[in-house]
Order: C-alpha cells, then sequence, then structure tokens
C-alpha cells in the first residue's frame, strides 16, 4: 500500500474545505501525481488543473513541473501540496 | 519641450541654511533616467562625495516619484528615498507607498533634494510654491502616530506624510521612514539618515494634477490594466488582493523559503499557523496605495491574549518570517505587535528580526550569555522576547538593544569571537525570507543586489511564480540572464514609480510601462520598450558604480558561508548549497562587466554612461 498526504492551501482548501487527506493506493505499482489527482477526484469531488489558474503541485516542496509534472512518481509517505500562490515580497 | 505627466520641477531644500531652490527637470535627466529610481541614483551620483559619513550633513535624501504618479495608471503611484545607508556604506534605495507621492506629485514636484543639517528639530511643510521650515520640537520623541496627529492639527488634515519615529532619531541603522498611512520605506536606514539631519517629517498637499499627452488612449490601458488585475490567468489576482503577500507564506516554507532559526533551516511545526485561512480570519479591513486596484493591504485585528486590544496594518509575508519562522514563533498576535510597534517607532521589521535571531543564536551557541544581553533569556520561540527587543532597539536600550541598533554586521565586529559566521547580512543588509540554497536566481539577485541583501529590487520570478515561463530554482544554468532580466527590469519600473508585487506578477512589465508612459509623456522614445530595457541597465550599472566608487567591488558580492558550505536541511533543497562562483562569474559575462565585477569601459559606452 502506497499512502500520501495532500495539504490543501488557499483556493484548493476553500473547494475541499479540508486541510489535509490521506490518499491510498492498494497497490505498489507506480502512482503518479495525474494517479493522485484522479483519486482525488473520485474521493473528494473536487478537480484540480495543475499547472493552470495559479494552482500548483509541490511534491515534498518541489514543483511537480520539474519532476515530470501529471507524471511525476509518488512514493508512499510523500507530502503533495495542491496550493493557489501570489506573489510576495 | 513641454512636459506631460511629470510636474517639471525638483525641490532642493537645504536644511542648514534653512532655504530651498525651485529647479527644473532637465530634459537629458528625464530621457536617460525616467523618473523616481532613476532620478535619485543620478542626483547622487552626481552630487555626492565619494567616502562621507552618511550620518554627516554631506549625505541627501533624494525622494522621487516617477511620469506617472498621481496618474490613473494602477499601482504607479509609489515614491522613493535614495541615500547613502548608514548601515551598509553603500548605496540605498528604498520605497514606500500610500498616498505621499501622489499628493508630492498634486503639490508640483518630481522630487525633493534633502541637504545639509537643521540646527533644531524641523519639519519641512509643503503646500504647492509654499515650502516652510516648521519646528520639530514638539514632536520631536514621539513615535510616528502621535508625530502624525500632532502635525496634520498644525498643518492640514488633508496633507499626506513622511516621517521618523524614535528609532531614526536615535540613528537606528536599521531605522525606517513611515507615512503617515504605514507604509513604510523600511530598508537601509533612511530613518537615521533624516535623524541625522534634525529632520522630523516632509509634509505635503497640493492643488495641482499632472498633464496627460493623450489621455484616451492611456484610459484604454488603464482599463486593461484593471481588467488583468481580475482575470490574469498565470497567477489570477484575485488571491493576492485577497490576504496580500500572505497568501505566499504557507507555500515560501515548503518551498525552501521562509528560513527558520536563523537561517539553520530545522524542519518547524509553527509554520501550521501561516495557513492562508487562519491569518485571513484575522482581516477586519482593506487597505491600499492611491490608485491601485489591487488593495493588498490588510487591517489585522487582534484581541486574545497579552497582544490584544490592537487593530493595525497586518504583518507583510517578510514580517510574518522575520518575527516568526526566523526566531521560531508562531504567534500571529505577537508578530502582528512587533509589527506595529516597528511602525511606530519607524523601525525596518526585516533588519530587527534577523538581528533578533542573530542575538538568539548567539545565546544558543554560548557565544554571548546573559551577562552580555542585560539579563534576558533569549531562546527560540518566545514572542515576549521579540517583542521586548523590538522596543530596546529602537529606543537603543540596554547592550543587547543598543549593538542590535548597529544592524548584524556592525554587531558581529563588536562582539566577534566568530559571531559573524551567524551575522546574515550581504553587504552589511540583512536577509530577507529567502534562502539562495533552494532559489538559486533568486540567490543570485541578493548577492550582487546594488544596495545589499534586497529582495524587492532582484525578485525572480521565473523560479518563485513561473512567470513569464517557468525556471527551476535548484539549477544554475540560465540564471544570469534571468538575475540581469528581473533586476533591469524592476530599475525601469521602478522610475514610474510601479509597484514590485504587481511587476513581480508580471502584469506590468516594460512592454505595457512603455504603452503608459507614451500615452501620459508624449515622449518619443518611451514608445519602444527596448529603450526602457537600456534605461533599466543604466540604472543598474551606476548604482554599481556609486557602489565601486565606494570600494565595494565583486569582493563584496559574497554571502554569509553558511550558504556555502552547510547543506540545506530540508526539503525540497536538502543536500543543496549555493554555488557562488560559477554563478558569480556567469553573472558578471552577462553584464558585461570585468572580472572585478566592475562596468567596463564598453559597457558604460554603450550605456551612454559618461
Amino acid at each position: 500500500m502506497i499512502k500520501i498526504l495532500v495539504k490543501f492551501i488557499g483556493r484548493p482548501y476553500n473547494a475541499t474545505n479540508k486541510r489535509h487527506v490521506w490518499i491510498y493506493f492498494d497497490s505498489h505499482d507506480e502512482v503518479t501525481l495525474r494517479d493522485l489527482l484522479n483519486k482525488i477526484e473520485v474521493e473528494i469531488g473536487v478537480r484540480f488543473d495543475v499547472g493552470k489558474e495559479g494552482i500548483i503541485a509541490l511534491i515534498n516542496g518541489r514543483n511537480a513541473h520539474y519532476m515530470g509534472g501529471l507524471n511525476a512518481n509518488l512514493k508512499d509517505l510523500d507530502e503533495v501540496i495542491i496550493a493557489s500562490v501570489a506573489g510576495g515580497g | 519641450m513641454r512636459l506631460y505627466g511629470y510636474a517639471g520641477k525638483i525641490l532642493r531644500i537645504n536644511l542648514s541654511k534653512k532655504s530651498y531652490a525651485v529647479e527644473p527637470l532637465k530634459d537629458s535627466l528625464i530621457k536617460h533616467f525616467i523618473g523616481g529610481r532613476g532620478f535619485g541614483i543620478k542626483i547622487l551620483w552626481d552630487e555626492l562625495p565619494a567616502n562621507i559619513d552618511p550620518l554627516s550633513p554631506e549625505n541627501k535624501i533624494v525622494v522621487s516619484v516617477g511620469p506617472l504618479t498621481g496618474t490613473k495608471v494602477q499601482s504607479a503611484s509609489r515614491w522613493v528615498a535614495q541615500f547613502k545607508s548608514p548601515l551598509t556604506g553603500i548605496y540605498c534605495r528604498s520605497v514606500g507607498g500610500g498616498y505621499f507621492g501622489a499628493e508630492l506629485k498634486f503639490a508640483g514636484y518630481d522630487a525633493i533634494i534633502v541637504e545639509g543639517k537643521a540646527e533644531k528639530p524641523t519639519y519641512i511643510w509643503i503646500h504647492d510654491d509654499n515650502v516652510e521650515f516648521r519646528d520639530a520640537s514638539k514632536v520631536w520623541g514621539l513615535t510616528t502616530l502621535f508625530t502624525r496627529d500632532i502635525i496634520l492639527d498644525e498643518t492640514d488634515k488633508r496633507a499626506k506624510m513622511i516621517m521618523i519615529g524614535p528609532a531614526g532619531e536615535r540613528l537606528v541603522k536599521i531605522s525606517a521612514i513611515v507615512t503617515d498611512d504605514w507604509r513604510t520605506a523600511g530598508r537601509g536606514g533612511g530613518g537615521a539618515v533624516m535623524g541625522s539631519k534634525g529632520l522630523k517629517a516632509i509634509v505635503v498637499r497640493g492643488s495641482k494634477r499632472p498633464e496627460i499627452y493623450d489621455d484616451q488612449t492611456l484610459s484604454d490601458a488603464v482599463n486593461e490594466q484593471i481588467k488583468a488585475y481580475r482575470e490574469w490567468p498565470a497567477v489570477p489576482p484575485a488571491d493576492f488582493r485577497r490576504l496580500g503577500t500572505n497568501t505566499g507564506t504557507y507555500v515560501w516554507y515548503f518551498m525552501g523559503n521562509f528560513p527558520t532559526y536563523n537561517f539553520q533551516q530545522r524542519e518547524w511545526d509553527g509554520i501550521e499557523r501561516f495557513r492562508p485561512e487562519i491569518l485571513e480570519s484575522y482581516i477586519i479591513g482593506h487597505k491600499g496605495c492611491y490608485a491601485c486596484a489591487m488593495q493588498c493591504g490588510k487591517i489585522f485585528k487582534i484581541t486574545n491574549g497579552p497582544y490584544g486590544g490592537i487593530a493595525w496594518d497586518f504583518p507583510e509575508l517578510e514580517t510574518e518570517w522575520s518575527f516568526g519562522g526566523i526566531v521560531g514563533v508562531n504567534n500571529i498576535e505577537a508578530i502582528t505587535y512587533a509589527n506595529m510597534l516597528c511602525d511606530l517607532y519607524g523601525l525596518d521589521t526585516i533588519s530587527t528580526g534577523v538581528a533578533i535571531a542573530f542575538a538568539v543564536e548567539l545565546c544558543e551557541k554560548s557565544i554571548i550569555d546573559k551577562t552580555e544581553t542585560d539579563g534576558l533569556e533569549l531562546n527560540w520561540g518566545k514572542p515576549e522576547i521579540v517583542v521586548e527587543l523590538v522596543r530596546r532597539i529602537a529606543l537603543r536600550i540596554g547592550n543587547l538593544g543598543n549593538l542590535l541598533a548597529e544592524g548584524v554586521r556592525r554587531a558581529a565586529e563588536i562582539i566577534g569571537r566568530g559571531s559573524e559566521r551567524y551575522a546574515m547580512h550581504i553587504k552589511g543588509l540583512e536577509m530577507p525570507a529567502y534562502d539562495p540554497r533552494a532559489m538559486k536566481g533568486q540567490g543570485l539577485g541578493l548577492v550582487t543586489g546594488t544596495i545589499g541583501a534586497s529582495h524587492a529590487i532582484s525578485w525572480n520570478k521565473f523560479e518563485i511564480l513561473g512567470v513569464p515561463k517557468k525556471a527551476d530554482p535548484l539549477a544554475i544554468e540560465g540564471k544570469a540572464e534571468l538575475t540581469k532580466y528581473v533586476q533591469d527590469e524592476m530599475a525601469v519600473c521602478e522610475t514610474a514609480v510601479f509597484c514590485k508585487l504587481i511587476v513581480n506578477h508580471d502584469v506590468v512589465n516594460p512592454v505595457f510601462y512603455s504603452r503608459v508612459l507614451y500615452s501620459a509623456t508624449g515622449i518619443e522614445e518611451f514608445k519602444d520598450p527596448k529603450y526602457l530595457w537600456k534605461v533599466g541597465e543604466r540604472i543598474w550599472n551606476l548604482e554599481r558604480l556609486f557602489n565601486v566608487r565606494e570600494g565595494i567591488d565583486g569582493k563584496y558580492d559574497i554571502l554569509p558561508e553558511r550558504f556555502l558550505k552547510e547543506p540545506h536541511p530540508r526539503n525540497p533543497a536538502k543536500g543543496q548549497i549555493f554555488e557562488l562562483e560559477p554563478l558569480l562569474k556567469d553573472y558578471y559575462r552577462v553584464r558585461g562587466w570585468d572580472e572585478q565585477g566592475i562596468p567596463t569601459k564598453e559597457k558604460l559606452a554603450e550605456l551612454e554612461i559618461p
């Protein structure tokens, strides 16, 4: 079994009304960010278009864009943050 | 030449002689430097001799606005203070918002140059063409809140002002210049420069409005700008409007920034208190600057605990960090309270927090003990210590308060015993909430910053937000080009004076700027974005030359050894250090500078810098 901690920040939090969830995969097969987003949609009912409208996914802090995007591999106990971002300074 | 957009005048004030002169804007100054930050560096370059004491009457403060200030163009009415910094000993530019910039333009001025030193505490009251030197004895020693109320009673309640608090009066090197609505030009010790001149405040009221060259075209462009503020797809501004810079706080930490424990970067559970929905629960009001639809300022209300009973300008992301993560404090109420004290006393929140973290780490490492802290037990995660030290630094109370008031570089020099390893600064300016090990382009921007470790003049939007295109924060290839890009872009956009936050989102850039600038001024050269890029590069190079003239060349493009030798301990930058040498070498090449980091003759000729 693979379990992933998913945190929702900003608009994703407002969309789900959840701060975090654990998402479980009943296999040791390869799990990708796409699989995770699909499962979130099934279990929570919200679809996130990562990479659009300011929605990003960080896998252990690293922007998924640099890890293969939706094809980025996830492993057991990874932490994925789905967030809307804006500038700081 | 008939001027549109500009007021057309510079006000030169001599405090020693209690005299002033109104000078016309020169055509060459406009064409080569446009306004704001460009005007300031050119005036300082021409008029300040090398190696003067920044706290002597010889130093000057240039406060300037730009050709779009006071117009309908959004987010373009900020003001810039420029001077030789008493904190760093080099050039400094510090920017503030609110309504002062527009009011200065309405009074009929594009810039004020302040020279000399007043015999006794003074404030300047400018109402249109009238300039008065007023006795500030009554407000000397007061916080900014009381100063504002008393001075506006004495002048005009509709006037706008910049001022200093007790920290600037006491020549605290990390003191700020504060507006009547708490929009602060914090960095570099501008408050101390005003204090050294006996200048408590500059108060303005104006009745004029800038003439616009092509009002219809300008209106069309502004309407597009406002539409973009609502609908910008890459980074929706609605998120930013909702919570301002606090939108990014939580995510910053997980990107490897928001450095904890004086940049030791240990894991920190306290970040969970900085989730957007928690921060949002403190908001009771929104505020913004002149002609800005973004309204990113928020009012936080604090009712519970020992810091209850206040409603104040919220702590920006940087301040949530400087009184939060870097000192291990997750108490939002205390952070808001410390932020309020800084506004009242007139302190830079970034430098103050970094100075406190420096002292706490020195205690952790047993370099200093209670005998040198005036009995204070310094530990991580103690909000009461942070609040108390803000007060002691501002008022120079005790050994430690007085020491930290000098900034971390000087404090480390005085303490010795290896303490400099824990003084987190570049060229004397305390580090902001970014870790060079986690974002290499951002790090390169900090190390080459013309005022020291400033995130504001070199914000790498490629790495942080992925606009206008994405760049891997951990890669070093191509970062010199991106660093030059954001530096030159911000330099020219601060001639307007545009807000950095909107430039960071890439909603405003030189292409848009050239449209509105030409519409406002009718100056042919400004039609071409490439011309604007060149002005930005010219400004950056002249700022660099100013520092070189002070003896600060590439040898000083260094950063604390923590970033070079201690691998980042947490994700996503785990194991990373900052690769200074290759990054810097490439940066000098891209800049057209020699191996000592000095602009070459060819580069200066290309930029028409004599």
